[in-house]
């Protein structure tokens, strides 16, 4: 299956998920921090121009030098500095860590920053994103090397997902029909889909599942398969709400 | 305990976890407070545990997300990277890339034969059938060259131009020896190719620069910086070779963590080649161009070229007898890659 998850296991027993960048991320970091050191490159240049002017040849040197260091360690000095983030990762919220979720350390940043040379073959990163888009954790040939992943880190707060329920189907569902949690975030997943499907291929979808709750629970079929998925939806989150939940909500397999 | 009841009995740990986690300039003085590194780590123990009820007890799903993502940033500044000492540095010169060499020795021999060994062929063309080696590298090139060096470095040069062309020498060829490491991810093929046309293409000027009257012109100028810069060729195309035969022979690893060790080793030949590199552009830029005796440019190189062979020959492999004498149990002393315990590999050194 395709999942742009990837699980951890920490120390401490549990586990996370951090969520894979995404290609189009990753280009717009990249584009980001292309013209940062672009722009970085040709002020210090005029810089140089400007300070050392009689001695412009020394000072050229000493540009090529610096466009030197631009061009193979812009990343790893920020990605050493800023833990795994470059300035346009940081804007996009994009995070590079090992493929075991800890941070990179200074041999990992190098290596995968070297290899873009190989990446970006033959021009326009065709290599790399062949790569990403082939490989089970999105990584390009310089991540494959250094073992390193791109996250995408996510600050959400919670309380904000709720879905869009149309008030008239806010009552009258079905009473005292106990979930599991596995019931319960199917349910869950399709509510919130939902206003993203075409009307018909809801209904289809609808159907598929709406039959599985009917022949669970008994209750009779009426009404489009959409509404009494939402109506159970409704009824069964206000009845998790009001009860306590840790044993109601029953075993999870 | 509802939903509820849990967020807002635990919302307060959570909302110090955030803070102390955010990249803000508060976060960073949370952090680095006396006590700072001890509250981390216990909200993020119980941020964890926060994860694991909310999971098992079905809370809401946004609440589980929310969870997951606190824990997963906090894990990252938890289990932070060491710090990268000065004395690493120093380390890394005395021990850690001379060990590398002698334990990729194969790879470096076979650098320094790709490049040295058309070089050596091609200079003995020149002596023997110009005309065959027209035909490798046009005739008309070879002349532009010549022509560089008629005149001699008898006066030396201003100063500011020594700069401009050590500047110039860092860019491109380290940026060259880079280009030759990353290429050789493609099964070595990379590496072997920018190795080649570069001991050919040398190998052709100095042949044919030589038997010209500005032979020693040239000869006098390339061999102060030349045994840093070839070698240091040599050892980026051999960091290519580790990196591209890493691909192809796996052992008993699945390919990816083969290319991963392999990987490790390769850096740090490259990084290595990319200092010997700096020095042969200092080198370059100050001292071959200057009015210096011919004598002293010859010694100097000669110099260099034996410091070359202890360094990477008698001291290298010194070091790796040293190296087993200490862990005569683990066959071949060389880095793990994500292994359990976090860069187990500098802390045997």
């Amino acid at each position: 299956m395709i999942s742009t998850t990837l699980p951890i296991e920490t120390p401490e027993g549990i586990t996370f998920t951090y969520e894979l960048a995404s290609l189009s991320d990753r280009g717009k970091a990249y584009a980001i921090d292309l013209l940062i050191r672009g722009v970085a490159v040709l002020i210090l240049g005029v810089l140089m121009a400007l300070l050392l002017g009689p001695l412009v040849k020394a000072g050229l040197g000493l540009w090529m030098v610096i466009a030197f260091i631009v061009e193979w360690f812009y990343y790893v000095v920020f990605e050493m500095t800023m833990g795994g983030q470059s300035i346009g990762k940081r804007l996009l919220g994009l995070r590079v860590v090992k493929v075991a979720g800890h941070p990179i350390g200074f041999y990992d940043s190098v290596l995968r920053n070297l290899l873009r040379a190989a990446d970006l073959l033959p021009l326009t990163y065709a290599v790399g994103a062949l790569s990403v888009l082939f490989t089970r954790r999105f990584q390009r040939l310089g991540d494959l090397a250094a073992g390193t992943i791109v996250v995408h880190e996510r600050k959400t707060w919670f309380g904000n997902r709720a879905p869009q329920i149309d008030p008239r189907l806010a009552q009258g569902g079905p009473r005292g029909i106990v979930l599991s949690n596995r019931e319960r975030r199917l349910l869950q997943d399709f509510v919130l889909r939902k206003d993203r499907l075409h009307p018909e291929r809801r209904e289809q979808l609808a159907e598929i599942l709406a039959e599985l709750y009917r022949r669970r629970f008994a209750m009779p079929a009426q009404g489009s398969a959409t509404d009494t998925l939402v109506k159970l939806h409704v009824a069964t989150s206000e009845e998790r709400n009001s009860n306590p939940v840790g044993r109601a909500g029953g075993a999870d397999r | 305990m509802t939903p509820a009841d849990f967020i807002k009995r635990r919302k307060g740990d959570w909302v110090e976890l955030e803070q102390m986690v955010s990249d803000s300039p508060v976060g960073r003085r949370l952090r680095s407070s006396s006590d700072g590194a001890s509250r981390l780590a216990g909200l993020f123990r119980s941020a964890c545990s926060d994860l694991a009820r909310a999971r098992a007890s079905g809370y809401p799903d946004d609440l589980i997300d929310y969870l997951n993502n606190l824990t997963a940033r906090a894990h990252n500044l938890f289990y932070l990277a060491p710090p990268f000492p000065l004395r690493r540095i120093w380390q890394f010169f005395t021990t850690l890339f001379p060990l590398t060499v002698r334990r990729n020795a194969t790879y470096v021999v076979a650098g320094l034969l790709l490049f040295y060994g058309p070089m050596a062929g091609m200079i003995a063309l020149s002596a023997y059938d110009e005309e065959v080696l027209y035909q490798i590298v046009p005739k008309s090139m070879l002349e532009g060259v010549e022509k560089m060096y008629e005149k001699g470095h008898g006066e030396g040069r201003e100063e500011t131009a020594d700069v401009m062309m050590t500047g110039f020498y860092v860019r491109n060829n380290i940026g060259i020896a880079f280009q030759c490491f990353s290429a050789g991810i493609f099964l070595g093929l990379g590496s072997i190719i920018i190795i080649l046309f570069n001991g050919v293409l040398i190998g052709a000027i100095v042949g044919f620069v030589a038997q010209s009257p500005a032979g020693m012109n040239l000869l006098s100028f390339i061999i102060g910086h030349g045994p840093f810069e070839l070698t240091a060729i040599c050892l980026s195309g051999a960091a290519g070779l580790r990196l591209g035969f890493g691909v192809i022979i796996t052992g008993n690893r699945r390919r990816v963590d083969s290319l991963r060790l392999a990987a490790a080793d390769a850096v740090r030949l490259v990084l290595g080649a990319a200092a010997l590199l700096l020095g042969a552009a200092l080198i370059e830029g100050f001292f071959s161009p200057s009015g210096l005796p011919m004598a002293v440019k010859f010694t100097f190189g000669g110099l260099c070229t034996l410091f070359l062979v202890w360094y990477l020959g008698i001291h290298s492999v010194r070091v790796h007898r040293a190296q087993l004498a200490i862990a005569p149990q683990s066959g071949t002393p060389g880095p793990v890659p994500d292994a359990p315990l976090l860069h187990q590999e500098e802390s045997t050194l």
